[in-house]
């Protein structure tokens, strides 16, 4: 006769057997993975090529930034209008603001700022106008109200200014999720056939792209969108774009650069695009924000990016 | 001590990421060894779990919450794992090959063989519900929250793999006493 036994006692029993000991090499593995890991910011991740190229010349792109803070002081743009505006101005490197800025906030910066590092074929000059913009120099971008949340929640923003070489392809994919396979047979050169390629591309909900003049260089402008249904509450990134190839959506890619240049951080998601042809090079200025951020600062972001001006080196 | 650590990690200080991991690691092993029922696929979602973690580690707004924060992206790491294994493993062991520790007197072997038999059979979300319930002690509604999920469905999960391993067990015991009328 077997005495009766309670079987939750057992499956509670049974639960508490087994191995309970992280091996060390474990840990060793770990370490030697974040050493090489970056910490994501809330506008991240990044195209590898740039970072990599940052952390080569971080020290003297902070250098040249300082330089450039105090050089371009007393210089800017006055260029005004929305990233579906088309104005026509002379094509200048610099212009004399309307009025003076001071030169730095409260540990933030202001009035002209350079956005991109020394070695950028490029180099992305903005009027910082109101307080708060931190500096990502190893992005080559600005954001402001970084509250560690990706889209939707977000209330955060920021100014990515990106450029290229002539020449450059940019792989726009026909579907930001399943990017790995929808490669363009033939990649993108020019502002206009990058954009309409954004145009045409699945679940980006592109608008229109429309003509543009920013610093007196002519392109285009499009807005896409992160589709809402990749909202998925306490997941991490990687866990929301799950169904996407690698996990990550994807907007473009360069050919002949290992993987996506360019990753959505969240569901809904929209990012302006201002795509402009800087005497060849291709800069792509990307105003990133999320539903929750508010309208005057989209506006501040997007007078951020309509103030840039341009050098070659 | 841990809010510390975590805060020095947030600032991308490695070697404070490392102490954490080193305190909290046997725990996640135990958690993830629990879940997938394999050592070396609850080694592969642990590490993953940490790289995650380190690089997720500033959307974390409370240090004081990093074990439970953890702890999530550990079941999902498991979730990961499981998926990888039933994809691509051809054979699936019914017995644990893995050394057990802790044994319990109450448990015989054919418990065990059993217990293990059904837990194998439960999906890998019922096998993290039970777990989180069971070995870690945590109310429904702590479960879910801690998984990530709503209380419903933490609820419907452990109703489903209790009946499961209770049903294993009562199907031994009626095997066992029709064998002892037999003999």
């Amino acid at each position: 006769m077997t005495a009766p036994r309670d079987p939750d006692r057992l499956i509670h029993a049974f639960l508490h057997e087994g191995l309970d000991e992280l091996p060390d090499p474990v840990y060793d593995a770990v370490r030697d993975r974040i050493e090489q890991t970056r910490q994501r910011t809330f506008i991240g991740p990044w195209r590898t090529s740039l970072v990599t190229k940052a952390m080569k010349y971080g020290l003297a792109a902070a250098a040249v930034v300082v330089i450039a803070v105090i050089g371009f002081q007393f210089l800017g743009n006055s260029n005004t209008g929305g990233p579906g505006a088309s104005e026509s101005a002379e094509p200048s490197a610099t212009a004399a603001p309307s009025e003076p800025a001071p030169s730095v906030w409260a540990g933030s910066p202001a009035g002209p700022f350079v956005v991109t590092s020394a070695d950028d074929p490029v180099q992305v000059t903005v009027n910082i106008a109101s307080p708060g913009w931190v500096p990502l120099p190893e992005f080559d971008a600005l954001s402001k109200d970084d509250d560690g949340l990706d889209a939707p929640e977000t209330v955060g923003a920021a100014l990515l200014a990106w450029a290229w070489p002539a020449g450059t392809a940019f792989n726009v994919y026909g579907d930001p999720c399943q990017w790995s396979t929808t490669i363009p047979e033939t990649p993108a050169t020019t502002p206009d056939e990058i954009a309409a390629a954004f145009a045409a591309q699945a679940l980006s909900d592109a608008t229109a792209p429309v003509d543009v003049t920013v610093g007196g260089f002519v392109g285009k402008a499009i807005t896409l969108h992160v589709p809402m249904s990749f909202d998925l509450p306490n997941a991490t990134r990687e866990e929301k774009f799950g169904d996407c190839d690698n996990d990550v959506f994807a907007f473009y890619g360069i050919e002949g650069e290992t993987g996506e240049a360019r990753n959505a951080q969240g569901a809904g998601q929209i990012d302006e695009l201002w795509i402009l042809d800087v005497n060849g090079a291709i800069v792509i200025l990307d105003a990133t924000y999320s539903p929750a951020t508010p309208a005057d600062l989209v506006e501040e972001m997007r007078a951020l990016a309509e103030s840039a001006t341009f050098e070659l080196p | 001590m841990q809010a510390t650590l975590v805060d020095q990690a947030r600032r991308g200080d490695a070697e404070a990421f490392d102490s954490l991991a080193r305190m909290v690691g046997d725990r996640c092993m135990a958690i993830a060894f629990r879940i997938l029922r394999d050592a070396d696929l609850a080694e592969d979602a642990v590490q993953t779990a940490f790289i995650t973690a380190w690089r997720e580690l500033r959307s974390l707004r409370n240090p004081d919450l990093f074990e439970p924060w953890l702890h999530r992206i550990l079941t999902h790491a498991c979730y990961a794992e499981a998926r990888h294994r039933t994809r691509w493993a051809a054979g699936i062991r019914l017995l644990p090959a893995e050394p057990v520790h802790g044994l319990d007197n109450t448990l015989t072997v054919d418990d065990r063989d059993q217990l293990e038999r059904a837990l194998r059979r439960l999906t890998v979300e019922q096998r993290a519900v039970l777990v989180f319930h069971h070995y870690l002690g945590l109310s429904i509604s702590e479960v879910a929250e801690r998984i990530g999920i709503p209380v419903g469905t933490a609820k419907s999960r452990l109703h489903h793999a209790t009946r499961a391993m209770r049903a294993s067990l009562e199907a031994d015991a009626r095997t066992s006493t029709n064998q002892e009328r037999m003999a």
